[in-house]
């Protein structure tokens, strides 16, 4: 029986469909079966980031309607066989599909699929109605900005109201110079606010641009510490004990302590 | 609506009994039974200090009520002292006030909704709202006067909000778009981060309390106000917020 984990935010742009893509990538990388559920109907993004647009011929509104079968609509992903996409669909909006239909949807998806990862739109209507439908768990995706924290609170008080227990939050794009300036919120900060455990930080980083630009997830470009940060998200997810990665970028004395360590 | 009638106020040196003033005394004899009923094991066997208070009493009133105490429950009165006049006449004041303040409160809320204005006190009253604020804040802190408390366990996340016709407690923080408004006083035994309105219906000697005091606005009956960059500090230092002449003041709870 797999587990269905939705991603949101409550602000927009903030980062979950990139958060959707690669932390459901990392865990294909481990070998898991993950299915890519893009549940933001009329604004559709997931198919774009993963670089499987050009092959969507169903979508999710077709499977609801009875269009087609659920297996024609999900598209196997270009590396890796075990993860599939289910589009959502673009000349439609949020009211084409209701909380029950989803529920059933993710649900008939759990007897084949180990994560079922929803990505959910901005806002509090019916498109985050929709998407939190047949949840197990949740992640909240917030960036270390006032307005964002405020949004995710909102998101998380909505998340405990429909009893998900479950609720992680990822803090994404810190930029650690900002934040050792006192510039920027930092972890402490915003976890003290929102009160839920972290599933993991993430860096901003250039190579999230590169990536997303690419169709390519970029857990499998190397040197991307938000890359790495993803992968190690995934492994958590998975069951590992993995600490928070190091964000300071190690001073040249630190860089030579370390040498003669041995790390 | 009994339920005003009789209400038992805390004070460290007792128990006050605030008893309606406009009320049938026979009525107030049956509600103050049933209260004590109710809170029979709240007040357990303890030995306390009883003085009546809101409405002016006759000794014969004050034995009978005393007995009724003595036989319904297991208190036992070790000093038992006359009525609090001051309190009784402000009672009385404070109810007009609010009368007449509820009624202006709704006319401006129609004309214009969300204007606020500093709130000017009655002369008279300034002075007796002072006399009870140091005896208060001197020895305790003043309970409810109107209604009842009600109790939040946990935090209120942005876009909670709790309204209430009397007290409003919360154990756990208000995050920075909660909101709590309340007839009376507002405890935050937390972080007050979000908006709240104490004697949201005029009462002006409402008060609000944080073991963390940064709200968003603080609002108190028809004043409001927030604590500019300069004054807020990191430490956690519990603080209290009232309104004396029209202004919000906000002083430490502990020198």
């Amino acid at each position: 029986m797999g587990e269905v984990i939705v991603i949101t935010s409550g602000k927009g742009g903030v980062g979950k469909t990139t958060t959707t893509a690669n932390l459901g990538s990392a865990l294909a990388a481990l070998g898991k079966k993950v299915v890519l559920l893009d549940a933001d109907i009329g604004l559709r993004n997931l198919d774009v980031v993963m670089g499987l647009e050009n092959r969507i011929v169903y979508d999710l509104v077709d499977v609801v309607e009875g269009n087609c079968r659920l297996a024609q609509a999900m598209i196997r992903d270009k590396r890796y066989d075990n993860m599939h996409l289910l589009p959502a669909a673009q000349t439609r909006d949020k009211t084409a599909v209701t909380p029950e239909q989803m529920k059933e949807l993710t649900d008939t998806l759990k007897e084949e699929h180990d994560y079922i990862l929803v990505d959910c739109p901005a806002g509090i209507e019916q498109g985050f109605k929709n998407a939190i439908a047949g949840a197990d768990r949740a992640i909240v995706v917030s960036t270390p900005e006032v307005s964002a924290v405020r949004d995710a609170d909102r998101i998380i008080g909505l998340l405990e109201a429909s009893e998900i227990k479950n609720i992680e939050l990822v803090l994404n794009r810190i930029r650690p110079k900002m934040v050792e300036q006192g510039d920027m919120l930092n972890l402490e900060d915003v976890s003290e606010t929102l009160a839920i455990d972290v599933l993991g930080v993430v860096p901003d980083d250039e190579s999230i641009v590169i990536a997303t630009n690419r169709g390519e997830p970029a857990i499998n470009m190397s040197n991307s510490k938000a890359g790495q940060a993803f992968m190690n998200m995934a492994r958590r997810i998975a069951g590992e004990d993995i600490p928070l990665m190091e964000l300071n970028e190690a001073g040249f004395f630190d860089k030579i302590l370390n040498f003669f360590r041995g790390n | 609506m009994n339920q005003n009638k009789v209400l038992f106020k805390g004070r460290q040196n007792g128990i006050v009994v605030v008893l309606d003033p406009d009320s049938e005394f026979d009525i107030l004899k049956v509600v103050l039974q049933e209260k004590l009923e109710e809170a029979k094991d709240f007040f357990g066997a303890s030995t306390t200090h009883i003085s009546f208070d809101g409405r002016k009493l006759t000794e014969d009133e004050e034995n009978e009520l005393l007995e009724i105490i003595t036989e319904n429950s297991d208190i036992n009165i070790s000093f038992f002292s006359p009525i609090e006049s001051i309190s009784a006449k402000t009672s009385q004041k404070e109810k007009k006030e609010e009368k007449g303040e509820k009624e202006e409160k709704e006319e401006k809320k129609e004309k214009n909704p969300f204007q606020y204005e500093t709130g000017v006190l009655d002369e008279s009253s300034i002075d007796a709202n002072k006399e009870i604020y140091k005896q208060s804040m001197g020895d305790t802190l003043v309970s409810a006067t109107e209604g009842n408390a009600q109790y939040h366990f946990g935090s209120l996340r942005s876009g909670q909000s709790i309204e209430y016709r009397g007290s409003v407690v919360v154990i756990g923080d208000v995050n920075p778009g909660a909101e709590v408004i309340a007839e009376g006083h507002i405890i935050v035994l937390g972080a007050l981060r979000g908006l709240v309105h104490a004697g949201c219906l005029g009462m002006s000697d409402a008060f609000v309390a944080a073991l963390r005091l940064e709200p968003i606005q603080l609002r108190i009956s028809s004043v409001y106000t927030y604590i500019p960059e300069e004054k807020q500090s990191k430490e956690l230092e519990p603080s209290i917020a009232y309104v004396e002449e029209g202004k919000i003041f906000i002083n430490p709870l502990i020198e």
